[in-house]
């Protein structure tokens, strides 16, 4: 008994010694990095691994980083309240009561539950539309830049054209030409547009140039592989983190489209999140309407979770996507 | 509906791009006009806003079998006439009946985007319905929609908030009464204010009571006079509460801050439609029991002048092929059982049946401390209007108001030079229209 206590204790004693000792490093490894950064500011060469502070750009970015969470907070806080509390309270403060739960359920049964279909239809157009365009920028931006063809030029010159026109211009003759079509109102009319992305054509054909070596091709052709079995087993796992890269973007891009439905679409059956929420906020600025900012609020909250989920599992592609190319060996 | 800076956004953006293109198409497609009512069957797509008309489309299909109803939420009144527009320029698309704002029916009778109802008999029905929104179906005598709902300007007003300032809302009966209010809340301190800057709607429906007639559109001719004589008396008694610190500029209407200041009384009274108390029990939840509503005030006591601020009606495209069907939805809704679904979802309705129900009119408010309200707007749906015209291009006229008028409520000029300007841009515009526009 009392050697189990006196080994325990000298355990304890121990493990404190060694956390001593490990601060002391931790101490010196600080000191050390500092005079390295001393060092560095006067030579002009910083160690990346150890790379000078600068306050102002701490304070910068610190500013930024209230600035973009601003909103969320903003939503998060509002989210718990009732339609009275939100217009009688102060807006960054709690109201008198906390519905959160309240305003969820309240926000998928609202007239007749057409939140769930709005979240659905969303997700229909993410998924046809920019996985669709995600899927036709990786094979278009590799094939430009791994085979020649004539008009390839071309091809980068109507890209390039194409990436400095803004979508909202071309959307009023894209309804024009969908209800010549009789396309509008259905979601093919949210789905085509969605599938092109220039932006994503062009980073797909940098990618592929930069990440899949001819040299591995070849090899592949020698033993004998088609070209579409060369691209699915050796080409696309290659160029994985460029396909993040440009899913990302597309999904972002189609999940926050505004005003493509807002003209495509007038049945409220096939509305996105976007076009839906905007109508219940518009209800509290039309005569007779019933205002429940409160469900608005809960709406764009629940709107932005699956865009921050997919941001926060796709991060690290996204990072390795962007420097990729950055170099050229 | 009626929120300005959407206009702006969506308005602008779509319907002058295309605007153009409205010019040329549109008119001579209503060729074949079913209205043979009694037979009508088939499907009838329908745009529109609002509560209550799921309801009131069960009713519909309950009572006409053959006929099914397709409805489409299209959001607010300009979000509708702005898709309405864009199914125009593009040929098809139309629904076959839609919801517009009563100030927006001239525009789509001009480029001939409706149909003339009286085909199907709907001029007999004029006595039926309440006269100041049935004036505003007409053009050149005809009734190119039907009104669902009657929007007679009242005056809403914080009593818990009058009772410390010691005014008595009930006595106020004319605008100078109104002015003496003003001070006195005024004197409450903080942010109390009798009122808000004046929005575009409420502003022409006040100078519509006070006998101003700033439109005057016959066929091609627009005459602009934002000049006469009840006109300067409006922007006389506006630049007196502006220059004496005695109205809000800061506070835009339809906005939360809007709403927050409706709850809580620091904007103390609305001068506004009749279709304000289901947006205050909602959006100002927080002021239940302090609200009452009244008259207008007067410009010369003992008068009994009104106007309309707002209110929607169903028309029916010149696009639809079902017309018979959609005449007779229409007809449901605005005049028929419908109107009484409406009603009971918190439309202040048009006819006249139900503005004299007794029933609706001794119904008690407990946002309004138990006033009866409805008895109060009904008296002021059935008070005399005097003519007045929307111009052809009311949605332009309700973007451009935020920009040439309301610095005039921040003080940045006045009200008088305010609206000139005003007069000409809506003029400029007119003529870029290829209207032939006189301005007075």
């Amino acid at each position: 008994m009392s050697s189990a206590t006196t080994a325990s204790l000298s355990y304890e004693a121990r493990e404190k010694a060694a956390k001593r000792a490990e601060r002391a490093r931790q101490k010196r490894i600080a000191r050390d990095e500092a005079a390295e950064r001393k060092r560095a500011a006067k030579s002009g060469f910083a160690n990346v691994n150890n790379p000078r502070r600068s306050m102002l750009l701490t304070i910068v970015s610190a500013i930024f980083a209230v600035y973009c969470l601003f909103p969320f907070v903003y939503l998060i806080i509002n989210a718990t309240k009732t339609q009275a509390d939100f217009t009688s309270t102060f807006g960054l403060g709690f109201g008198k009561t906390f519905a959160l739960w309240d305003n969820i359920v309240t926000v998928f049964t609202y007239q007749d539950g057409i939140f769930g279909r709005w979240l659905l239809n969303t997700l229909l157009y993410v998924v046809a539309g920019a996985g669709g365009a995600t899927l036709l920028a990786i094979m278009g931006g590799y094939a430009l830049a791994k085979f020649r063809f004539p008009g390839r030029k071309l091809v980068f010159a109507v890209i390039i054209g194409a990436i400095s026109v803004p979508g909202i211009a071309l959307a009023v003759p894209q309804f024009l030409l969908f209800a010549k079509l009789n396309l509008t109102n259905t979601p093919w009319a949210m789905i085509v547009p969605s599938l092109i992305s220039p932006f994503g054509l062009y980073l797909m054909w940098i990618f592929s140039e930069q990440a899949v070596p001819q040299e591995l091709l070849e090899a592949a052709r020698v033993d004998g592989a088609s070209e579409l079995r060369t691209f699915w087993q050796i080409s696309l796992p290659l160029l994985a983190p460029g396909i993040v890269t440009t899913a990302l973007f597309t999904i972002v891009a189609t999940w926050n489209n505004y005003f493509l439905p807002l003209i495509m679409l007038k049945e409220d059956s096939w509305y996105p999140l976007t076009i839906g929420l905007n109508q219940w906020k518009d209800q509290a600025s039309t005569a007779g309407g019933t205002a429940i900012q409160n469900l608005v609020i809960t709406g764009s909250l629940i709107t932005i979770i699956p865009l921050v989920i997919a941001f926060l599992c796709l991060q690290k592609y996204w990072q390795s996507g962007l420097a990729a190319g950055a170099v050229k060996e | 509906m009626r929120n300005t800076k959407k206009f702006i956004a969506s308005a602008a953006a779509i319907a002058t791009l295309i605007g153009l293109a409205a010019c040329g198409n549109g008119g001579g497609l209503s060729a074949t006009v079913d209205t043979d009512t009694a037979n009508a069957k088939g499907e009838v797509v329908f745009w529109g806003w609002g509560n209550g008309i799921k309801e009131t489309i069960a009713a519909f299909e309950k009572a006409n079998p053959n006929i099914t109803v397709k409805y489409s939420s299209t959001g607010t009144g300009a979000d509708t006439a702005t898709a309405l527009q864009n199914a125009i320029a593009a040929g098809k698309g139309a629904p076959d009946v839609v919801m517009l704002e009563d100030a927006t029916v001239p525009q789509f009778v001009v480029d001939g985007s409706v149909v003339d109802l009286s085909q199907f008999g709907a001029d007999k029905l004029k006595d039926d319905f309440a006269a100041g929104p049935w004036a505003k179906m007409l053009q050149e005598g005809k009734p190119y929609a039907l009104p669902i709902d009657s929007s007679p300007e009242v005056f809403f007003y914080n009593k818990a908030v009058f009772d410390k300032a010691g005014v008595d809302g009930e006595a106020i009966k004319t605008w100078d009464d109104y002015y003496e209010a003003a001070k006195k809340v005024r004197a409450l301190g903080g942010d109390y204010y009798i009122a808000n800057s004046i929005d575009y709607q409420p502003f022409l429906a006040q100078v519509w009571q006070a006998g101003s007639q700033p439109f005057k559109v016959n066929g091609e001719n627009i005459t602009i006079d934002m000049n006469d004589e009840g006109i300067q008396k409006y922007i006389a008694l506006q630049q007196k509460l502006i220059d004496e610190d005695l109205i809000n500029p800061k506070i835009t209407n339809w906005t939360d801050d809007w709403y927050r200041s409706l709850g809580d009384g620091t904007t103390a009274s609305l001068t506004i439609g009749a279709w304000m108390p289901t947006d205050l029990e909602t959006g100002a939840a927080a002021g239940k029991g302090n609200w009452r509503v009244a008259q207008l005030p007067q410009w010369n006591e003992g008068d009994e002048a009104s106007s309309e601020d707002g209110g929607s009606a169903l028309a029916i495209t010149s696009q639809s092929k079902n017309t018979a069907a959609a005449y007779k939805f229409a007809e449901f809704l605005t005049h028929g059982d419908g109107a009484k679904v409406m009603a009971d979802h918190g439309t202040f309705p048009a006819t006249t049946k139900l503005l004299e129900d007794k029933d609706f009119q001794s119904k008690k408010n407990e946002y309004f401390g138990g006033q009866q309200v409805n008895k109060v707007l009904v008296e002021a749906a059935e008070r005399k209007v005097s003519a007045f015209q929307y111009l052809p291009y009311n949605p332009y006229a309700q973007s451009k108001y935020g920009d040439d008028v309301v610095p005039a409520f921040q003080g940045k000029k006045t009200l008088k030079d305010a609206i000139a300007a005003y007069a000409k841009t809506l003029a400029d515009y007119g003529t870029d229209q290829g209207y032939t526009v006189t301005v007075k």
